[in-house]
């Protein structure tokens, strides 16, 4: 195997080390980088191959600080084996996924899935391996290179939630059996455990909530635009996830599916916050 | 590189010499700041160097097709009580085992998007093993040409062949270092393309810088995160 070294190297002559110092010092600057230095005068050496640098990085970060609801760590942490730990629980973070775009200042762009969160909590009901995209690509921080135009959320995606458990919908149905009318909640629909868009509050003209979904309209992700180069972009995403449990029917999690409102909350709440250090 | 670039280099090292003499080796007064770093450092850092732990690996296309590059890491973790705190041995020693972490980086095949890369912590637990492929295996897919893979998309993958990973306790690299992984055509290997790895040692570049201190800043910015959840 050869490693290849992106500065200096212990392969290089002597006598162009010392052309270079030369050249160098009497330039009265001591700063030049090596590997520009080996980069044109390598001085020899067929297995010497040296790498530009790159003008400089900017950091992107993902970090999950959500948290999970009672309810559902409570409902799933006996059954997952082997169980979770206390201290497992006491980190566990909802997994959230998204895909953001970087703009290069050449207006050439990469986009990439960041995903972020505890990977292991998931029904233990459910196959994990009919989920291959959970636990795909743990990727928290992706280093760009210099010039960054922007960072923002890729077009037309979202930012999804994993719901690590079944959903049972129900629906109120009336029977009549002769003078006798009663109510009551029949299965209808259930939803297996996958990513779930996160979706921003309904507004109406006036700017207020009508309908109180997962993001508030103030809480979405900011584009970042004209990125320095050297710094660090840092997604931060705060909330709870949480699922609705229909407790008069069942101990499990499901929901009224005529409950506009308690659809519209499936997955929790979440705000989304960039930082730029 | 042929020999007989040497003389056009000393010739533009001299040039450089000059340029950086008249103005009193103020390059970045005169220079764009992204050539300045290129060319002496001292903008903004390349590699996390002695003062943040990470291990930079940062692949790099050079094949004008769509890339991606399949990186692993491994590393020794403290195995954990329920209570969350180290287990020790009989002789008091912390015991530890080996974790493995894939991720997938994709290039483009032309701009600045033929490149890009991930920061591995190796403060509480060092890096001990970077290279490419699921299991670092020479017959793991290294890089995958022509889209993502796992979405599907007709590609092939090419094997990481000799690329062996770095290791760490053999001085492959170490914490503040970056590994460079570069794909390149290349006639007569599987996929038509060459892999190549390239070391930039942490300790070699300047300590001050006129810009941002990115990776340090990215470690000071996690440890407030975590000071705030605790």
């Amino acid at each position: 195997m050869a490693i290849h070294r992106a500065i200096s190297s212990v392969k290089r002559s002597h006598v162009s080390r010392l052309g270079c110092a030369l050249i160098v010092a009497a330039a009265g600057c001591s700063a030049f980088n090596p590997a520009f230095l080996n980069l044109i005068a390598p001085g020899g050496g067929d297995a010497f191959v040296t790498l530009p640098n790159s003008p400089g990085f900017v950091v992107l970060a993902l970090i999950d600080r959500a948290t999970i609801d009672e309810q559902l760590v409570s409902y799933l942490k006996t059954s997952i084996t082997p169980p979770l730990t206390d201290a497992e629980i006491l980190n566990l973070h909802p997994r959230i996924r998204m895909r953001l775009r970087i703009t290069f200042s050449d207006g050439t762009f990469q986009t990439i899935e960041m995903i972020d969160g505890s990977g292991r909590f998931v029904d233990p009901t459910f196959n994990a391996q009919s989920l291959p995209d959970l636990n795909q690509n743990d990727l928290t921080n992706v280093v760009a290179r210099c010039d960054v135009g922007s960072i923002a959320l890729e077009p037309g995606s979202n930012i999804e939630v994993f719901v690590p458990v079944p959903l049972m919908g129900f629906q109120l149905v009336q029977t009549t059996v002769g003078n006798t009318t009663s109510n009551e909640f029949q299965p209808r629909t259930q939803i297996p455990p996958q990513f779930r868009a996160l979706q921003v509050d309904d507004v109406d003209p006036d700017g207020n909530v009508a309908l109180r979904r997962n993001i508030d309209a103030r809480d979405v992700l900011s584009p970042t635009t004209n990125v320095v180069c050297g710094s660090v972009i840092a997604v931060v995403v705060d909330g709870v996830m949480s699922v609705p449990f229909l407790r008069a029917v069942t101990d499990v999690p499901s929901f009224d599916q005529d409950d506009a409102a308690t659809v519209a909350t499936i997955g929790g709440r979440f705000e989304f916050r960039v930082s730029v250090q | 590189m042929r020999p007989g670039n040497n003389k056009l280099g000393f010739v533009l090292i001299a040039s450089l010499s000059a340029a950086v003499s008249a103005g009193g080796c103020g390059l970045a007064g005169v220079f764009n700041p992204a050539f300045v770093n290129t060319v002496s450092g001292g903008v903004v850092p390349v590699t996390p160097g002695p003062g943040a732990n990470f291990v930079l690996v940062r692949v790099v296309n050079a094949t004008n097709q769509a890339l991606e590059f399949i990186v692993t890491i491994e590393r020794e973790v403290f195995v954990l009580d329920a209570s969350g705190n180290p287990q020790r041995d009989q002789d008091g020693f912390f015991i530890t085992s080996t974790d493995r972490e894939t991720v997938r980086l994709n290039t483009s095949g032309t701009g600045n998007a033929t490149e890009m890369g991930i920061l591995f912590p190796c403060d509480v637990s060092p890096v001990t093993k970077v290279g490419l492929g699921e299991d670092l295996l020479p017959t793991d897919a290294a890089v995958f040409v022509g889209g993502s893979g796992a979405a599907g998309a007709t590609g092939f993958g090419v094997p990481a062949g000799n690329l062996n990973p770095l290791d760490l306790f053999t001085g492959n690299f170490n914490c503040g270092d970056t590994v460079v992984f570069r794909a390149f055509v290349q006639t007569g290997t599987a996929g038509g393309i060459g892999i190549q790895s390239f070391l930039l040692p942490g300790f070699e570049q300047p300590s001050v810088f006129s810009g941002p201190n990115t990776f340090v800043n990215y470690e000071r910015f996690l440890q407030t995160q975590v000071q705030e959840d605790q």
